[in-house]
């Protein structure tokens, strides 16, 4: 069964197979867990919480799978809409938590464990790249995720987040124009050469 | 072509998917654009450090939880071969009921013990069913299917019925 294709595996979780499903979440767990630390600005505690939340939803939602659609375009929208989800929800109660406490009052601070940090290890670039990416707008940064990191076509990324083509260009650029500020500083971002 | 949308297919440029029209509008533009030629080969230096971020593995007790969650959502298949001897839940899939069902009738249900494990001979079972059977007319008489509480199944030739007749 390793070699059957995502769509196959899909269809064959669609008749009863957990198996296949578990070879899908074997294929795909890095790549989507990395998303999600991502969307979620490396809270790692939330990031593994919302991981198993989402799988055992789209096993539960597995006969929600149409299969002429690519798989991997079907899960990652279904992923990036439960962040978008998570991510407004906390932001949501946290300005209540703000409005509602008393000033002397924390918020409740993520759990100590290494949580806050996405970044194994890596060079110094890699790690302020990371956190670049993370530090984008709501509005590009899954577009640039799923483009850029993910490797999904402008087409497909378009697809999945029901914007036009058009619109995912302008927002990738404005994206990447952002994170080469961000590494390079302005003068390198469109203009001049390196230093 | 201008600056704006030169930018916006640069990536699919460095890809290698443009077609060749577009391809080569754009590398005319970027030849005469310093502007863009910057931008292009921040691109590139991007796309290089974009290959190196790290790959996040997931702990192993997330993958642990999520396969027992699946596994727990996934009814199991019933058997549906048997042996001449039926432990208690091969019984339950013999009847196709659940355990419990299957528990409230032990001690009617001709059983023996060995090992500590309670088994049912096949056959026995059969001449136990076969001295509860009743003839019933399921298009005439609903209301009595219905009295003893028969699953849909009962009318596929299942036997699960006739242990709900007790109650
Ligand atoms: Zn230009």
């Amino acid at each position: 069964m390793t070699d059957m294709g995502d769509e196959e595996l899909m269809l064959q979780t669609q008749k009863g197979n957990v198996h296949a499903f578990e070879l899908l979440f074997e294929r795909y767990r890095a790549r989507v867990f990395g998303f999600i630390l991502r969307m979620l600005n490396g809270k790692r505690h939330d990031a593994e919480d919302l991981m198993q939340d989402i799988f055992v939803k789209l096993f539960k939602a597995r006969e929600m799978y149409e299969p002429r659609a690519k798989f991997s375009t079907w899960l990652f929208a279904i992923v990036r809409n439960h962040c978008l989800n998570f991510v407004r929800s906390q932001a949501y109660l946290q300005a209540q938590r703000t409005e509602s406490l008393d000033p002397g009052d924390e918020p409740a601070a993520a759990p100590a464990t290494g949580s806050g940090r996405a970044v194994n290890r890596g060079s110094d670039v890699t790690e302020r790249l990371e956190l670049a990416i993370q530090g984008l707008p709501e509005m590009y940064k899954d577009v640039f995720l799923l483009r850029a990191v993910e490797g999904f076509s402008h087409d497909e990324t378009a697809h999945m987040l029901g914007l036009n083509p058009a619109t995912v260009r302008t927002h990738f650029r404005r994206a990447r124009l952002m994170l080469v500020e961000e590494l390079e500083g302005r003068a390198n971002a469109g203009q001049a050469v390196e230093a | 072509m201008n600056c704006d949308i030169c930018g916006e297919w640069m990536d699919e440029y460095l890809d290698g998917v443009l077609p060749d029209d577009v391809r080569t509008e754009l590398e005319s533009h970027v030849a005469a654009c310093a502007g863009c030629r910057a931008e292009l080969e921040a691109c590139r230096r991007l796309g290089q450090n974009l290959k190196q971020l790290p790959i996040h593995i997931p702990p192993a007790q997330v993958c642990l939880r999520v396969s027992e969650a699946i596994h727990a959502e996934t009814p199991r298949a019933r058997r549906s071969d048997f042996g001449p001897v039926l432990d208690l839940d091969e019984l339950a899939d013999y009847l196709r009921v659940d355990k419990k069902t299957v528990g409230q009738y032990v001690g009617d249900i001709p059983c023996f013990e060995l090992g500590g494990r309670l088994l049912f001979r096949k056959a026995k079972v059969e001449e136990w069913i076969a001295g509860r059977e009743t003839v019933v007319d399921f298009r005439s008489d609903w209301p009595a299917v219905q009295k003893w509480n028969v699953s849909d199944n009962a009318t596929k030739g299942d036997v699960s019925w006739v242990l709900a007749q007790k109650n």
